[in-house]
């Protein structure tokens, strides 16, 4: 069966967006229930460039060319790059949270692997077929989803109503990689359907290459996901991927590819809040990315895959602005190239779920994350 | 306690203050909580969100504020240009900016009202032409399908119909590739609903460049101007914003009339005279008939002089059937001295005689009478001239006009005038016959026949007048061709020298005043000029009243 790779498919699109959680027909979101939005980086976000530790003598040791010269000071130890200049408000008053040096505790460094893991909630790749939120909006009893072509690991559920729909885009005739994917599977490994299987291919290729209609403003897609989800039969959470954030060469320092990725994310949260309005109050919007870069830049002026990294929240929802971390000793990086992970990062999105969606966190713990020991930080991040 | 314990001690108690001292710098296995501190600068507040466009280039027309417009944002396939609806809906302009107002998505997905109305930039330049931001959704999405966002293509002030100058017409834009989008803009009205524009279909051309004025409903409410003006050059009409030079009398908009020596018309239509005016009917031309209520604010500057002899215009309300115009009634700016027109003769021996009191070293034609008059017919051949508004008043001050009529043919009928809430004049009868149409033209109409003669042949000498006579004998064929009569008695006329009554021998034939002004026989000098004039026009509004 002819399989499409996650990585040329993901690659399709500059970003996406998703709805899901609409409360059951008939009935507003009456509760206090909170909103949650998962705002996916793919690629590894480089969470020393993000937040840089300018506290830590060794940092400039290891990255005097990939530290900005502007930096946004916000403490003694940290700083924030100066794509975040949004973002730094929220911070200032009171919205925003960063959590450093995290991580989910996968290891190996592969992005199709990691982003299952960030997705799934799962420490091993591919074997969890649902996501973290979506069994978390199973056990928040939150149905009705709007599901679309390319649909998130991260928000499938094990609850059987979820709709799916046609793709139906009038004016457009480009076949979609489902329909492609079912036909070549239709059709199996029969020798004597190989022509037709290599004409489904070439269709699909010819999709995957042809210059897509309009490219994807992310920020837009925050600002619509804000106004959405600020109605009343609005959907209580979104996810918004962005990509790019691999930059293994040239990764740039006040500028460059990094630093536009951030600003997009800068951006994301801004637009985010704008478009929320009032429901701003009852929001937590959290990165997500597969893990961190390496501390020291490799030959290309650029970063490869790393582990430890930086989590960045905003929102009403927090209550109060955080710089939380266990730093750790950056001499003694993990297997000699990354900061290590201090802090699962499962840790946080168990806290984001147990405040928006009201539930426990030992029921998170043990049902969205599989893991009953996992730690309860809640009270430190929200009021 | 020995000492050597006690430097133990205190070593083991530097060193546990150091490794607390460090706690952020190495992990403790507890979340540490690090302290914020940022700087005032960056924690401010940013107000400037929203799509960016660089109009910094631009003449952006700040003065364009209208009430209410119809749009439509359509995205279109090239090249085949199958246009297809994606939003329609209402927009204001409000000091050059579009504001949207109520209106629909067809697109669906993350389509909605608040998009255009928050994410929008987009400015008029003074040509009427877009530029700035849209955000378009350009995709139809059906229940389910992957919400996307908006796209935001640039204006760059492509536009059909391109010479159009108003704001209404179809600003296009590229969306990507090989689809193109626009913007069409309609049916702008202002708040009473009445059209603001005149109909956009009219095709302009650089010879008759009033069409291109488009008067605005800041300036004119209730009337229409009808398109056919001609004989009107560039910048003689202009419409102006408050600025050192030139006033306006509320809002953003005014007109401003200007005419001068060089913009008069030798001849027009057979006859010495010229000017810009507008000529207004009811609204989408209805005839002015019956009850109406005519309103019109007026600004003489001071200096715009009085030129007797020549007649001065500030409104003409003019009856119309057929080809034939009749002067029905017309408020005119000062006025020569009353001696004149009533018998050249007589009145030559009036001036001269000592009771006149006026000195003789002046000639009536000199005496220009200030102030606001009001012409009247008295008869086939005469006009009376009323007085309504002195002199003292008449400039740098606005005079609000306000004007009720009943146009009609019967006895009933009346025109009655107020000036800044004062009644000034009072006419009752009939106002109109029964096939005439009324046409109403504020600006500045001139008849300046009398003005070239006088002022050219009062300082000519014997020898000049001869000379000129001369010249006027040597076309003599061409002026019997005309008017054979008349030509003798301009000749013998003119060799009589000194004063005369010109008019009376109606020596503004048009091939005289021609001749005048190319001769030979006189100075450069000599030669009459017709001073500019100028006077702005603003508030102009009609308004049926039965």
């Amino acid at each position: 069966m002819f399989s499409l790779s996650r990585r040329t498919f993901t690659l399709s699109f500059a970003s996406s967006l998703a709805y899901v959680g609409f409360p059951k027909f008939g009935f507003a979101n009456a509760t206090n229930q909170g909103k949650l939005v998962v705002i996916i980086l793919e690629g590894g976000l480089d969470g020393l460039a993000a937040v840089p530790p300018i506290g830590d003598p060794q940092l400039l040791e290891y990255r005097r060319l990939l530290l900005p010269e502007n930096n946004i000071k916000i403490g003694s130890f940290f700083a924030l790059h100066p794509s975040f200049s949004g973002f730094v408000k929220m911070l200032a008053k009171g919205e925003a949270s960063i959590i450093h040096a995290t991580s989910f505790p996968y290891t190996r460094r592969s992005h199709f692997e990691g982003q299952n893991v960030v997705e799934s909630g799962s420490i091993n790749p591919f074997v969890e077929k649902t996501g973290w939120l979506g069994r978390a909006m199973d056990m928040a009893g939150l149905s009705g989803r709007a599901m679309a072509l390319g649909m998130p690991l991260l928000a499938r559920g094990n609850v059987k109503v979820d709709n799916f729909f046609p793709a139906n885009l009038k004016g457009s005739f480009d076949p979609t990689i489902d329909i492609t994917r079912s036909l070549s599977s239709y059709f199996g490994n029969a020798e004597a359907h190989k022509t037709i299987k290599r004409s489904i291919d070439g269709v699909e290729r010819k999709y995957q290459n042809a210059p897509k209609f309009f490219s994807r403003d992310p920020a837009q897609l925050a600002l619509q996901a804000g106004k959405q989800m600020n109605k009343d039969d609005g959907p209580v959470a979104a996810i918004i991927r962005v990509h790019d954030f691999d930059t293994h060469s040239n990764q740039g320092a006040d500028s460059g590819q990094h630093a536009d990725q951030m600003r997009v994310v800068n951006d994301i949260f801004v637009n985010l809040k704008k478009g929320l309005g009032p429901s701003w109050e009852n929001t937590v919007a959290l990165t997500l990315t597969e893990f961190g870069r390496t501390v020291r830049m490799n030959g290309s002026s650029g970063t490869d895959h790393g582990y430890g990294t930086v989590g960045l929240l905003a929102g009403g929802l927090l209550g109060k602005s955080s710089v939380l971390a266990d730093w750790p000793d950056m001499k003694k990086l993990f297997e000699g190239r990354d900061l290590r992970s201090t802090i699962d990062y499962r840790a946080v999105c168990a806290a984001c779920i147990e405040r928006a969606f009201l539930l426990d966190h030992k029921a998170i713990a043990s049902k969205v994350f599989f893991d009953p020991n996992l730690k309860k930080i809640s009270d430190q991040i929200f009021v | 306690m020995s000492r050597k314990l006690h430097l133990i001690k205190h070593a083991i108690f530097a060193i546990a203050v150091l490794v607390s001292s460090q706690s952020f710098a190495q992990e403790t296995g507890s979340l540490g909580n690090f302290e914020i501190t940022i700087d005032e600068d960056f924690a401010a507040e940013d107000t400037n969100i929203g799509p960016a466009f660089d109009f910094s280039k631009l003449s952006i027309d700040t003065g364009l504020s209208l009430y209410r417009c119809n749009f439509i944002i359509r995205r279109i396939k090239i090249p085949e240009e199958k246009p297809e609806p994606l939003a329609s809906g209402n927009l204001a302009i409000e000091n050059g900016n579009i504001r949207f107002l109520e209106h629909k998505w067809v697109t669906g997905g993350l389509a909605d009202e608040s998009i255009l109305a928050t994410s929008s930039n987009l400015k008029f330049d003074k040509n009427g032409k877009l530029f700035g931001l849209i955000p378009v959704f350009p995709f139809v999405v059906s229940v389910g399908e992957l919400a996307d966002g908006a796209r935001y293509p640039e204006l760059q002030g492509k536009k059909t119909p391109e010479k159009l100058r108003t704001p209404e017409g179809a600003h296009r834009f590229n969306l990507q590739g090989d689809w193109d989008g626009e913007i069409e803009i309609s049916m702008c009205k202002n708040e009473a609903g009445v059209r603001a524009f005149d109909d956009s279909k009219v095709r302009y051309s650089a010879e008759s460049p009033i069409a291109d004025i488009h008067v605005l409903t800041d300036v004119m409410a209730g009337a229409q101007q009808d398109r056919s003006i001609v004989h009107v050059q560039d910048n003689m009409i202009q419409i102006i914003s408050a600025n050192d030079e030139d006033v306006i009398r509320h809002g953003s908009y005014g007109l401003k009339f200007s005419v001068d020596d060089a913009q008069s018309q030798y001849p027009n239509r057979g006859k010495p005279r010229g000017g810009a005016y507008l000529k207004l009917r009811g609204p989408y031309m209805q005839p002015i008939d019956g009850k109406w209520r005519h309103k019109f604010s007026i600004f003489v500057p001071e200096t715009t002089p009085y030129i007797a002899p020549a007649d001065v215009y500030l409104v003409k309300m003019v009856g119309i059937s057929g080809s034939k115009h009749d002067d029905i009634l017309n408020i005119k700016l000062g006025h020569r001295d009353a001696l004149v027109g009533k018998g050249w003769k007589n009145r030559l021996d009036n001036y001269l005689s000592a009771a006149s009191g006026v000195d003789k070293n002046q000639t009536p034609y000199d005496i220009n009478i200030g102030g606001i008059f009001v012409q009247t017919k008295k008869n086939e051949r005469r006009y009376n001239f009323d007085l309504i508004w002195p002199a003292n008043k008449t400039r740098e001050n606005w005079l609000d006009f306000d004007v009720e009529a009943n146009w009609t043919d019967t006895p009933d009928g009346y025109i009655i005038i107020n000036i800044n809430g004062q009644p000034v004049f009072k006419f009752n009868g009939v106002t109109k016959t029964r096939t005439q149409t009324i046409e109403i033209k504020p600006g500045l109409s001139r008849s300046f026949g009398n003005y070239l003669h006088f002022h050219t042949f009062i300082g000519a000498s014997p020898d000049q007048l001869n000379c000129f006579t001369s010249e006027l004998e040597g076309f003599a064929s061409e002026l019997k061709n005309r008017n054979p009569s008349l030509s003798m008695r301009i000749i013998n006329f003119l060799k009589l020298n000194g004063v005369a009554d010109l008019a009376k021998v109606k020596a503004y034939n048009p091939l005289v005043i021609r001749q005048m002004k190319n001769s030979s026989c006189f100075e450069s000098e000599q030669k009459a000029n017709l001073p500019k004039q100028v006077v702005y026009i603003d508030e102009i509004e009609f308004q049926k009243t039965d």
